[in-house]
């Protein structure tokens, strides 16, 4: 493989930008997905595609990692980053997929709160990501995806609890909605990762 | 029917002419189990041995299944023990003595006699009977799904008074709730926008927020319940 002299360093921002508003905009369809639940506006296919799309975005990434020589960060944090970011819609788009996967009757509230937690997470996730050029509000970014991410993680406790707090619940609805509880942590987690690959590469240089 | 607790070789008998006489049995052979069985609302009579889960066991199983029959089993005739265990909450007390044929019989007859009174449920011109599947308004079907229905006929039995989500979902669907299942308030949502559409505004859905739903049922200006 040919390694280019001339730098296309531009084009790392444009795809990391966009990969930050798939990931936010996977998370707004889900967030509605579970909200409207089970007569939900917007198919899983739209989630679905959204996901794909960042796989697609991933992959040229990785393409113009290894065609170019003069990268704007560390490679290894590139590749960090793509992957993070990548893993973000995965995530998201799992825990939608297990709203038909199991039939889900009705939403559960905690659950909604982890989908609003995931949408604001999301949205810092974006900014982090379409700052890259400059940095600029990457930092308050950074600290905002961490606090929510403390907040996701109550909410997750709470809501596991709230399944075993009275024996006589259905083991079906345990089953179900513990997995959908740990899809959706496992997401908001994923943004964590995310966020600490952007500080990485604003601590090495902002 | 269901065998609760430990099964012993008399139980087992039992539930062979049981079996052979068409009913579907269950033998639960650890407590868990049995509750989660019982609470399904699945299960029509309780067939349990004294010797295994105690006399205290009989009366345990009439305080939390009110509704379904309890049958104990002895393994000889005595008339006091038939007396003290018929005394503590059985509905019906079995023997060795009997023949299969007469269990099964008594069984029956005590299954018969405890039958829940309350499969059709009443409030002004809406009907819903569970056993026919059919919700019907002044003699019209109302098209709701089996759910639906069966939540309007847990509101219907309810004569107007307002029904917590947790009893409602208890009722319906046969288990807890879990703390911010919405579970109930779908499917209310979706029956009162099925109501509106097939009846108006004569019958109404109403939310004590907080709490749960009540049903009002309104027909030529006269309140039905």
């Amino acid at each position: 493989m040919r390694l280019a002299l001339v730098p296309r360093t531009t084009e790392f921002y444009d795809l990391f930008a966009a990969a930050g508003r798939t990931a936010h905009e996977a998370a707004r369809l889900a967030e509605i997905r579970f909200r409207e639940t089970p007569d939900a506006s917007v198919p899983h296919s739209r989630v679905k595609e959204l996901e794909h799309e960042g796989d697609r975005l991933t992959a040229e990434i990785f393409d113009l990692l290894n065609t170019q020589y003069v990268t704007p960060f560390d490679r290894e944090d590139i590749y960090d980053l793509a992957k993070a970011v990548d893993d973000v819609a995965d995530y998201v788009e799992e825990a939608s997929d297990l709203l038909d996967l199991y039939r889900i009757e009705a939403p559960m509230e905690q659950a909604l709160e982890q989908c609003r937690i995931l949408v604001e997470t999301t949205a810092e996730l974006e900014r982090a990501l379409g700052s890259l050029r400059n940095f600029r509000g990457a930092r308050e970014a950074i600290v905002a995806v961490k606090r929510l991410e403390d907040e996701g993680d109550r909410v997750a406790r709470d809501a596991i609890a709230a399944l075993f707090e009275d024996e006589e619940v259905s083991p079906r609805e345990m089953i179900r909605w513990k997995d959908i509880f740990e899809a959706l942590e496992r997401a908001i987690d994923a943004c964590e990762t995310v966020a600490h690959a952007v500080g990485n590469v604003v601590v090495k240089n902002a | 029917m269901l065998v609760a607790d430990e099964s012993t070789p008399s139980t087992d008998a039992v539930a062979k002419a049981m079996r052979a006489a068409g009913h579907s049995v269950r033998i639960s052979a650890r407590r868990p189990q049995a509750a989660l069985a019982l609470r399904s609302g699945r299960v029509d009579a309780v067939l349990a041995d004294p010797a295994v889960v105690g006399d205290e066991g009989i009366g345990e199983l009439r305080a939390r299944i009110p509704a379904c029959p309890v049958i104990a089993w002895l393994p000889r005739a005595s008339s006091d023990r038939v007396a003290e265990l018929l005394a503590i909450g059985a509905d019906e007390v079995l023997h060795a003595g009997m023949s299969s044929r007469e269990q099964v019989a008594r069984i029956e007859a005590v299954q018969r006699r405890r039958a829940p009174e309350t499969r059709i449920s009443k409030a002004g011109p809406l009907s819903v009977d569970r056993d026919r599947g059919e919700a019907m308004w002044h003699g019209r079907r109302l098209p709701l799904t089996a759910r639906e229905r069966d939540v309007l006929h847990a509101l219907a039995e309810s004569h107007g008074q307002t029904v917590r989500r947790e009893v409602l979902y208890r009722r319906v669907w046969g288990y807890a709730m879990a703390r911010g299942d919405r579970t109930v308030d779908v499917n209310v949502r979706r029956l009162r926008a099925k109501l509106v559409e097939a009846v108006g505004v004569l019958v109404a859905i109403e939310t004590e927020p907080g709490v749960g739903y009540r049903l009002i049922v309104r027909d030529n200006a006269v309140t039905a319940l």
